[in-house]
């Protein structure tokens, strides 16, 4: 698989996530890739805890891509 | 036509164009016929205690086909007598009142010895004193030039002594033979230096003949290190003059010396925050002549740019070179390759293929023909392919505009510890 398909793949599950309702409120690195934490928030309506997704991201341009999230929230929150 | 005066701390100059202290201004006569081609300023041969030299001194490194890419020497300073050279200095500044003439010192680290050379020195008449703590050899084994340069309490003092007794500017030499050359800079201008030079040269050894198993050079059978200068130091000596142009501690100016070549050399080191360019081994390699096309190169240069005065150059680069952390990690190019002009040596698919990230593909036209294409999505833009062609301009990098803003290491860094902060779950990962 090229790099590029890699990339596509990890940032193809990012996405998914987020298209859930996930947001990433947590990351860790580690000699593996990323290890990105990723909250869903239960519907007003409903009563259970919130819902936790954890993904790891190992190639570059993903964590990138997740980083530019990340700083656009910070961003966009200040 | 531009005005090429350059003022270092006071000295004046009518252009940026100094030989450095070496064999080149080793005389009056030298430095007379130097001024009389064009040159603007020379640092005269170094001065102090007395040495005597080996016979067998310089050796080049020659590069596939290029004589002199890079230079190295075992010589010390002048071996001539200080009262033959205090005349000679005297009778050049006399014939070349608006050249600057600064004579480069080095003895031993003793406050009366600074005194007494100083003084000396200073009695004929000259513009500016270089004090040398950059030799790599000989002298440092005797506890001088870089032995003293690399160390930061030594070369304040040193220059404290200096200025006790000197009238005119105090330039501080450089040694490149050391981790942080900033630290030695911040030192020099502690002890009071009016200005910095930089670079002296670099530890080196030339090579070693494999038939007879000599050191080269070798004074009968036997070698020593040398310091290593020419075009090969360049990059070197550009870092490291930039390091200290962007150290708001080193706020003292520069004189930029190491492989300087030609006027676009001298260019990149007055944009990268030197005031003027000292010059050797381009000297030594080509005759005091090749100052004559650096002064109409530069002069055109200038003109071309609508620049009024070369010292408008000065530091213009130097707050774009920043550091890693700084750099933009959204930016990104991709090599494209001209089909048209490109002659299929197949260098860059091999570059690519082997040693970076496999993304030239070989591929095939309608017509049978093979060409090479990037696959721009996979390409790094590394610029290796574009090093490697041998045809210029046949491979462009490409600039891809990015869908978000720009992010450097350090902005990403906070951000994660930011969110990480803020985030209650982070245990939890
Ligand atoms: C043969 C030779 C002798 C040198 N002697 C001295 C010297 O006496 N004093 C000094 O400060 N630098 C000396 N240098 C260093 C040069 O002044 C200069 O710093 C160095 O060569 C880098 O410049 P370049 O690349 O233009 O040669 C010498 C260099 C060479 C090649
Ligand atoms: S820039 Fe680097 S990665 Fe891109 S094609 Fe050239 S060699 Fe390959
Ligand atoms: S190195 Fe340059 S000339 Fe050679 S095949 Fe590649 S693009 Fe063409």
């Amino acid at each position: 698989m090229s790099a590029y398909e890699e990339y596509v793949r990890e940032k193809r599950a990012v996405d998914a996530l987020l298209h859930e309702g996930y947001v990433i409120v947590g990351s860790e690195e580690e000699l593996e890739g990323m290890k990105l934490k990723l909250r869903k928030e239960p519907e007003p309506e409903e009563t259970q805890e919130p819902v936790y997704a954890q993904l790891l991201l190992l190639t570059a341009d993903a964590r990138k891509y997740v980083s530019n999230l990340i700083v656009e929230d910070l961003w966009k929150r200040a | 036509m531009a005005d090429l005066r350059t003022k270092l701390a006071g000295i004046s100059s009518p252009n940026p164009f100094w030989l450095a202290s070496a064999p080149p201004t080793n005389t009056g006569y030298q430095v007379q016929r130097a001024f009389e081609a064009g040159w603007g300023g020379a640092v005269w041969k170094t001065l102090g205690d007395p040495i005597i030299n080996t016979s067998s001194r310089f050796a080049a490194v020659h590069f596939n086909g290029q004589r002199v890419a890079g230079f190295n020497n075992i010589e010390l300073i002048t071996d001539r007598p200080l009262e033959v050279n205090l005349k000679e200095i005297y009778e050049t500044k006399k014939r070349f009142p608006n050249h600057a003439v600064v004579v480069s010192l080095m003895v031993e680290p003793k406050r009366e010895k600074w005194h007494e050379i100083v003084k000396k020195v200073e009695a004929v008449g000259v513009d500016g004193l270089e004090l040398n703590f950059g030799c790599p050899h000989g002298m440092a084994e005797r506890g001088m030039g870089s032995a003293s340069g690399q160390q930061p309490d030594l070369v304040e003092m040193q220059t404290m002594w200096a200025k006790e007794a000197a009238q005119t500017p105090v330039i501080v030499k450089l040694t490149p033979n050391i981790t942080d050359i900033t630290v030695v800079a911040r030192h020099a201008v502690m002890g009071g230096a009016d200005a910095i030079s930089l670079i002296n040269t670099i530890n080196s050894l030339a090579g070693v003949d494999i038939h007879t198993w000599n050191t080269v050079p070798h004074v009968g059978g036997k070698g020593a290190h040398g310091g290593y200068c020419g075009p090969a130091v360049k990059p070197i000596a550009l870092s490291m003059v930039a390091e200290c142009a962007k150290d708001p501690k080193v706020s003292v100016p520069i004189s930029g010396i190491g492989g300087i070549s030609s006027w676009q050399d001298t260019v990149e080191f007055m944009l990268m925050g030197a005031t003027n360019v000292q010059i050797c081994t381009a000297a030594m390699h080509h005759g005091f002549r090749i100052v004559e096309e650096m002064i109409d190169g530069l002069n055109n240069y200038l003109d071309d740019k609508g620049i009024a005065a070369a010292s408008d150059l000065v530091g213009q680069t130097v707050p774009k070179y920043s550091t890693w952390g700084e750099l933009d990690l959204n930016y990104q190019v991709v090599a494209r390759i001209d089909t048209e002009t490109c002659i299929n040596c197949n260098k860059c698919h091999i570059a690519c293929e082997d040693t970076s990230h496999q993304c030239i593909d070989r591929l095939t036209d309608a017509n049978g023909k093979a060409y090479l294409k990037v696959r721009e999505e996979d390409c790094v833009g590394c610029n290796l392919c574009a090093i490697v062609c041998p045809v210029d301009g046949v491979i462009d990098m490409v600039e891809i505009q990015s869908r978000h803003a720009p992010m450097t290491w350090n902005d990403r860094q906070k951000a994660l510890a930011r969110m990480n902060s803020e985030s209650s779950e982070t245990e939890a990962v």
